[in-house]
């Protein structure tokens, strides 16, 4: 198997909505990763994205989302010798795909991206008059899958088992939205919040308000991917994959998901990941984790067991995840701060924090929900790559 | 909560009998003729041992609450009205596995994990619902937390 890295990270302006299309914005990302490194759309021979519009909106290409066909057209790449368009697991699960591609030799050099655009109808709205059989036995009760609601309930058994309030979550949402304030690239760059804002925040569904989901934006993030002869030519700290793991499903069949199954997929994934990395929750020097509803980030930390079950919210009032701290987390905001970018936020961020200069040397990227095809990557710097 | 005007779902071949028995006033769940696990949504084989023999058989009808919310604003076509919709997932007394959902009927003050709830069949217009509501004479008696 060869090695594989993250050479590069290239990101379209973000912002609720854009006067361009996301094709328009697809490209320009994809250009700037290439541009960092020096290379052109003829040195790329593979091509991934998770393809899934935003929900509540139409499926035009190029304009509610954008597949590979439309990238592979418009930057006119014949010479394309892989894609993967998986439409389960968040971008993720592509990004795992393209990392596969290269360690087996079906391509030298993949962009990987995701496109976003923010839909003209309100987010989980329900127009059908009636449900899919997906949505048979939840729909006729006002909760279609996937929505805030059935996302709102695993996180009032956490607090309620676990005997917290939501307004306990206030020191890390607020210190999130610092770290998008101080980010360029965010959707809520110089927008900081204070405690208040999020404790008097309009409730959702209980206890979900909306500064516990990500923003929908209309934007583009694309990361490059290649093989470790490439990366040494073109890029001085690239970001190896140490290893990953795709293994978020709910095993237990119910109407909607089940904080239990949660937290135990969260632990399966998370210990996988860790292993197939050959690495431990003590190498790890920044943690990028997913938070399209923020608990999710409780999760994952108590899944890393960087504290105890239950205790995250203890954790992350404690200072250690902001900048400077001794974990950070989620340094540029997440999709909290930056936008609903279906993993990307995260996958991009792990890599830079390696490839800048003064990068660090071991970083965790996870993407998705733990039940819905979440994925976790291990990120590391040449010296770690050389130390094993 | 009694003027609900849901999404009225389309049976397929698969769940047909479900929302015919809730038509006669009846509930039935989904259970494996081999293992005799109760199983819900219904599926063409058991979670449980994969056998393909499946039944409908009528339930206790009471349960306790595992999750709870309520929304606060529905977006779902003819529930928009409704504020705050209150919505359980509701692990029912035959198995803990079997969990279904439904809004509660009443609206009480502070619902919690563990409540006891009843199932009742409510009319919704042109179709039939099963739906909780608060099962007063167990509370107390069987508040069930899962920790």
């Amino acid at each position: 198997m060869r090695d594989v890295a993250a050479i590069a990270t290239g990101w379209s302006p973000v912002a609720r909505r854009s006067i361009r299309s996301i094709a328009g914005l697809t490209l320009s990302a994809c250009e700037a990763a290439l541009a960092q490194v020096g290379l052109t759309w003829k040195d790329v021979d593979g091509l991934a994205t998770y393809p899934s519009t935003a929900g509540s909106g139409g499926n035009q290409p190029g304009v509610d989302m954008v597949g590979v066909e439309l990238i592979a057209r418009a930057a006119r790449m014949q010479h394309l010798r892989w894609f993967a368009s998986l439409d389960r697991g968040m971008v993720s699960g592509s990004f795992a795909a393209a990392v596969n591609a290269i360690a087996t030799g079906q391509c030298d050099v993949a962009l990987v991206f995701k496109a976003m655009h923010t839909p003209e109808r309100p987010y989980g709205e329900v127009q059908a008059a009636e449900p899919d059989a997906l949505n048979e036995f939840t729909l006729p009760y006002g909760v279609a899958r996937g929505s805030v609601a059935e996302f709102a309930m695993p996180y009032g058994a956490y607090l309620e088992r676990y005997g917290r309030a939501r307004e306990e979550f206030a020191p890390f949402i607020v210190q999130n939205r610092a770290n998008a304030a101080g980010n360029p690239r965010a959707v809520f760059y110089q927008r900081p919040i204070t405690v208040s804002d999020y404790v008097d925040d309009r409730v959702i569904a209980t206890p979900l308000s909306m500064l516990d989901c990500d923003m929908p934006v209309d934007g583009a993030v694309a990361v490059l991917l290649a093989t470790r002869e490439v990366a040494a030519e073109v890029c001085a700290r690239p970001a190896y994959v140490l290893g990953h793991a795709t293994m978020g499903m709910q095993f237990d069949h119910a109407p909607l998901m089940v904080l239990d199954d949660l937290q135990a997929n969260a632990r399966w994934l998370t210990r996988l990941a860790l292993d197939n990395a050959k690495v431990k929750t003590a190498d790890l020097d920044r943690l990028s984790l997913y938070d399209g509803y923020s608990y999710f980030v409780l999760l994952w930390l108590e899944a890393l067991g960087v504290c105890g079950v239950g205790e995250a919210l203890d954790y992350l009032a404690d200072g250690v995840s902001a900048p400077g701290g001794q974990l950070p987390l989620n340094t540029g905001g997440g999709a909290l701060g930056i936008g609903r970018l279906h993993g990307m936020p995260q996958l991009a961020e792990a890599v830079e924090h390696i490839i800048q200069p003064e990068g660090v040397d071991v970083t965790l990227a996870h993407a998705g929900s733990p039940v819905h095809g979440g994925a976790m990557f291990v990120f590391g710097s040449p010296a770690t790559l050389s130390t094993r | 909560m009694t003027d609900l005007q849901p999404p009225k779902p389309r049976p397929t071949a698969l769940t047909q009998a479900y929302w015919d028995a809730l038509d006669r006033g009846e509930i039935v769940i989904q259970r494996c003729g081999s293992c005799s696990r109760f199983q819900h949504p219904p599926l063409p084989v058991c979670t449980g041992c994969a056998g393909e023999q499946l039944e409908w058989r009528p339930v206790d009808r009471r349960g306790t609450i595992l999750q709870h919310t309520a929304i606060a604003e529905p977006r779902v076509r003819g529930l928009a009205h409704h504020r705050p919709l209150v919505c359980v997932l509701v692990e029912m007394r035959e198995q803990r596995s079997l969990r279904i959902l439904g809004n509660l009927r009443e609206s009480p003050g502070a619902i919690r994990i563990g409540d006891p709830v009843r199932m009742v069949v409510v009319r919704t217009g042109t179709f039939a619902l099963a739906q909780f509501e608060l099962d007063s004479d167990a509370m107390g008696v069987e508040r069930n937390v899962h920790a």
